[in-house]
């Protein structure tokens, strides 16, 4: 099932993509971490994203990338 | 797609964790603009004097502990004994991991952790509060409405918070707000008129001396009493995100994680309305702010506020409020029933 973009299983040759801990596939390619929150419709202002395990700005590339962590950052605390 | 030098810290050629272009920074300059934001907001709003003892509100989440982590770091250069004060509402699921988190954070800092319960305070926890008026407990149905929860939870907090300051010896209470925050409260304050809001509204909630500072205005957002202890806000230049950011990046393992009555719908919408802009816009949250500070520093309106938001004295609990009574007060008479 398809929410958001998402569906719950990944396809072969892709990076692994987890959202808040849970993995998610994207339909389409997202060529950036921007694209890829994009098509979560996620604001690059509302999330982290780690690329292989270190923090990266919005617009650097996931090609080649193999693990793609989304943290949300949540209002207060 | 390889990674360009866009994607290089602008200062060194290490890679970048946030920003682009001339804004890219790696780990090591993002962690040094950090505490120099946060030394200059402390120093802008003179928020804290050589040797003051300030108690930090710690929730366990990312904006408390990154504050403590600053101010504890800032010791180095401007001495001043840290403590550390939580405030337990007894939200079942929600509050135990971050009272984890905070220990953790305390231990490693080696500064001292006070825990508070509202439990000690109204006799009942905030899960009981709620579930008692039918407003839903900490287990309700998502997207149920919660008309109330962040109420009362904010009167009782302030008031623990202040009393417990207080009690300790606290001369300044440290509170975590960030730029994010900041913005929000302002254009929150504008949608729903509530110019008393606004107008109290400051990174620091009094001065100390008037006219000790032309950045801070001759006012006290509130004027002086004895029992309320003056509020700072450190971090009132950083973004929420880069408060994340330095979060995740000293590994505290803090929780992304809501509190399960965080449904104050309009905050939420001001929130993604203020991403967008600032998506679109960068600079916008701070725009909002620095125009802020610049009304602010309007001796006029100043002397206006004065005149109209003084503290007095609770008739009941003798706890500084805006009223004859105040509001926990009247709450807790609520929650016991009585008129």
């Amino acid at each position: 099932m398809e929410r958001n973009g998402t569906r719950e299983t990944g396809r072969p040759g892709r990076p692994d993509i987890r959202l808040d801990g849970r993995k998610t596939a994207v339909v389409g390619r997202p060529g950036s971490v921007r694209e890829l929150l994009a098509l979560l419709k996620i604001s690059p202002q509302e999330a982290l994203v780690r690329v292989d395990g270190k923090i990266r700005p919005d617009g650097f590339g996931l090609a080649g990338a193999k693990k793609v962590e989304i943290i949300r950052v949540v209002f207060g605390g | 797609m390889g990674q360009s030098a866009s994607f290089s810290c602008s200062r060194c050629s290490e890679p970048a964790c946030i920003g682009a272009g001339e804004t890219a920074r790696c780990e090591r300059h993002f962690r040094e603009e950090f505490a120099h934001e946060v030394r200059r907001a402390v120093r802008e709003f003179s928020m804290i004097k050589p040797r003051e003892r300030v108690a930090v509100a710690l929730s366990g989440g990312k904006d408390s502990v990154v504050l403590l982590h600053q101010l504890a770091e800032l010791r180095q250069k401007l001495p001043m004994e840290l403590l550390a004060i939580l405030v337990d509402e007894g939200i079942a699921g929600y509050r135990p991991p971050t009272i984890a988190v905070a220990r953790k954070a305390c231990k490693k800092l080696g500064v001292p952790l006070h825990i508070v319960t509202f439990k000690s305070e109204t006799g009942k926890s905030l899960d009981s509060i709620l579930r008692r008026r039918g407003k839903g407990g900490a287990r309700r149905a998502k997207g149920a409405p919660s008309t109330g929860a962040c109420t009362y939870c904010g009167v009782f907090r302030r008031l623990l918070l202040n009393k417990s300051a207080r009690r300790l010896g606290a001369d300044k209470l440290a509170l975590g707000h960030n730029l994010d925050d900041a913005a929000q409260t302002l254009l929150l304050n504008v949608y729903r008129n509530e110019t008393d809001r606004l107008a109290r509204f400051w990174p620091v909630s009094r001065e100390e001396k008037e006219g000790e500072t032309p950045a801070a205005p001759r006012s006290g957002r509130r004027a002086e009493t004895p029992d309320f202890i003056p509020r700072i806000r450190p971090l009132i230049r950083i973004p929420e995100r880069e408060v994340a950011l330095l979060a995740e990046l000293e590994g505290y393992g803090i929780r992304h994680q809501s509190c399960p009555y965080a449904n104050e719908a309009m905050r939420q919408t001001v929130r993604a309305q203020l991403n967008e802009m600032e998506d679109r816009y960068p600079g916008t949250k701070r725009r909002i702010f620095n125009a802020w500070m610049e009304m602010g520093k309007n001796e006029k309106s100043t002397a206006a506020r004065d005149a109209s938001h003084a503290l007095q004295t609770c008739k009941t609990c003798r706890e500084p409020s805006s009223q004859d009574e105040c509001v926990a007060c009247r709450m807790k008479r609520e929650i016991a029933g009585k008129k």
